[in-house]
């Protein structure tokens, strides 16, 4: 499963990261059986820069709720297709 | 073997009344003494002659003063009833002593209710005079276990002439305690349960001044709050150790803290999300911590709660988000220790916050003073 980690530190959380969460489970439901996992973090010691948002190993800082919707299309989608292709190919 | 002998008090006014007709007077220093004075009528009048007669009491009683004396002077004092031509306070003297022998001497109160686990025990109690008053006077040992409940006869008399015809009475009341005793776990929510249920029989407007002293005697219980990383990186390793080998509960507050914790004792922290509630972060988990939670949000939330006087535990305890679980900790704790990091988060400071994060060390002061003033042991460090 693709994991996808949110910062919810103090730092964090006051600027704004349920809201990030949030936008993240809409599109996990937008996109029916579940894709990816969203999962919390205490500190990803970026708290100067947050919200934090981990996928892999690439690591988003200052993420507002309106870019949730780039990095999917950018970082996440890729991931779901591979994981996909790899599920089909097994089939085979 | 060292007990916790827990005491808390919960009263009601008459109705109508500013003032409480029942007073209590705690003093708690090696020996326990309590004594609960119920003034005769109600309102003013009553107020002075139990206070009088409670401060009095406690006050010699610590001083060490004997008995016979006690009740001579209060009783030589107390200013006499214009109407009734009376000098009159009833009371009841509880006195615990370091080697957990107990001392009850009761005069006129209702009788108190000694429990053991979740049963009664009858106590063996002597007639005898002090100065012309005729008290009821007991020695027992208490234990591991046990407790004790104080009422005075505005408990008794609950819902009198209405969900009661003769009012709550003795019997029934200790057949409440003894199910009370095995559900509740702490003196306060079993002396504010019993006053609660004593104003509900009394449809909310209680016909006398209601009191509850309730005595818990159980083993202490500790709980260690690491808030806050070090100030000097070298030290994490020492803190962390002195954290975990620390007795009784563990709680982290803080997501770097928790971090450091995870580094030096290589267990691994996850975020449970389930426990995010509208403006709080969620709590996580860690082997051998009981509370992992965030720290400057959290803490002050806890600090809101404990505002209006302290919560009662039992109104937390089906409750998962942090600042509910963290206050319940403090509340269940008797000894508690804050080790406060003072390395301070660069990102704590930024103006562009709606709060100031800086605060978490004066919230944990304020804390520690409420907690203080409940009767717990609280210590603090700095790191």
């Amino acid at each position: 499963m693709i994991s996808i980690v949110v910062c919810v530190g103090s730092s964090c959380f006051l600027r704004g990261a349920s809201a990030v969460i949030e936008e993240f489970e809409k599109i996990a439901e937008g996109l029916g059986p579940k894709k990816f996992e969203i999962k919390g973090s205490f500190c990803m010691e970026r708290c100067t820069d947050g919200v934090t948002v981990k996928v892999g190993d690439e690591i988003f800082t200052a993420v507002s709720p309106e870019d949730v919707p780039k990095i999917f299309e950018s970082h996440i989608r890729p991931l779901i297709e591979a994981e996909n292709a790899k599920l089909h190919s097994g089939v085979k | 073997m060292n007990l916790k002998v827990e005491v808390a008090v919960s009263q009601l006014n008459k109705y109508g009344e500013e003032l409480c007709g029942d007073c209590v007077e705690i003093a708690q220093d090696g020996y326990t003494v309590i004594v609960m004075s119920d003034g005769l009528g109600s309102g003013v009048k009553a107020h002075i002659l139990a206070s009088l007669t409670t401060k009095m009491a406690a006050t010699m009683l610590k001083g060490g003063l004997p008995l016979g004396e006690v009740i001579d002077s209060v009783a030589s004092t107390l200013p006499v009833c214009e109407v009734r031509r009376l000098a009159y306070s009833t009371f009841s003297i509880l006195i615990i002593g370091p080697d957990y022998k107990a001392h009850l001497v009761e005069y006129d109160n209702p009788l108190a209710f000694l429990g053991r686990g979740s049963e009664l025990v009858t106590i063996d109690r002597q007639k005898k005079t002090y100065s012309g008053r005729v008290v009821q006077e007991s020695f027992f040992q208490v234990n591991d276990g046990d407790w004790l409940v104080l009422v005075s006869d505005g408990v008794l008399h609950a819902g009198i002439g209405g969900i009661w015809n003769l009012g709550w009475g003795w019997n029934r009341i200790g057949d409440y305690l003894k199910r009370m005793a095995s559900r509740e776990e702490d003196a306060r929510s079993m002396a504010f349960g019993l006053i609660e249920t004593t104003e509900r029989l009394y449809a909310g407007k209680p016909g006398d001044d209601a009191t509850v002293v309730a005595v818990r005697i159980r083993a202490p219980r500790y709980l260690t709050v690491l808030a806050g990383p070090p100030v000097d990186m070298a030290d994490d390793a020492r803190v962390v150790a002195e954290f975990m080998a620390s007795p009784g509960k563990k709680a982290i507050c803080g997501g770097t803290t928790s971090l450091i914790v995870a580094r030096e004792t290589g267990h691994p922290v996850t975020v449970n999300m389930a426990t995010m509630r509208e403006g709080i972060p969620p709590t996580g988990q860690m082997e051998g911590v009981d509370l992992v939670c965030e720290g400057v949000l959290t803490l002050s939330r806890v600090a809101d709660l404990f505002k209006d006087g302290a919560p009662l535990r039992r109104n937390l305890i089906y409750r998962s988000d942090g600042p509910s679980r963290l206050a319940s900790l403090l509340l269940e704790s008797d000894n508690i220790r804050f080790m406060v990091g003072r390395a301070i988060n660069p990102a704590h400071q930024s103006p562009d916050l709606p709060i100031d994060l800086a605060l978490k060390r004066r919230i944990i002061e304020d804390l520690c003073r409420r907690l203080n003033e409940l009767g717990k042991n609280v210590r603090l460090d700095v790191y």
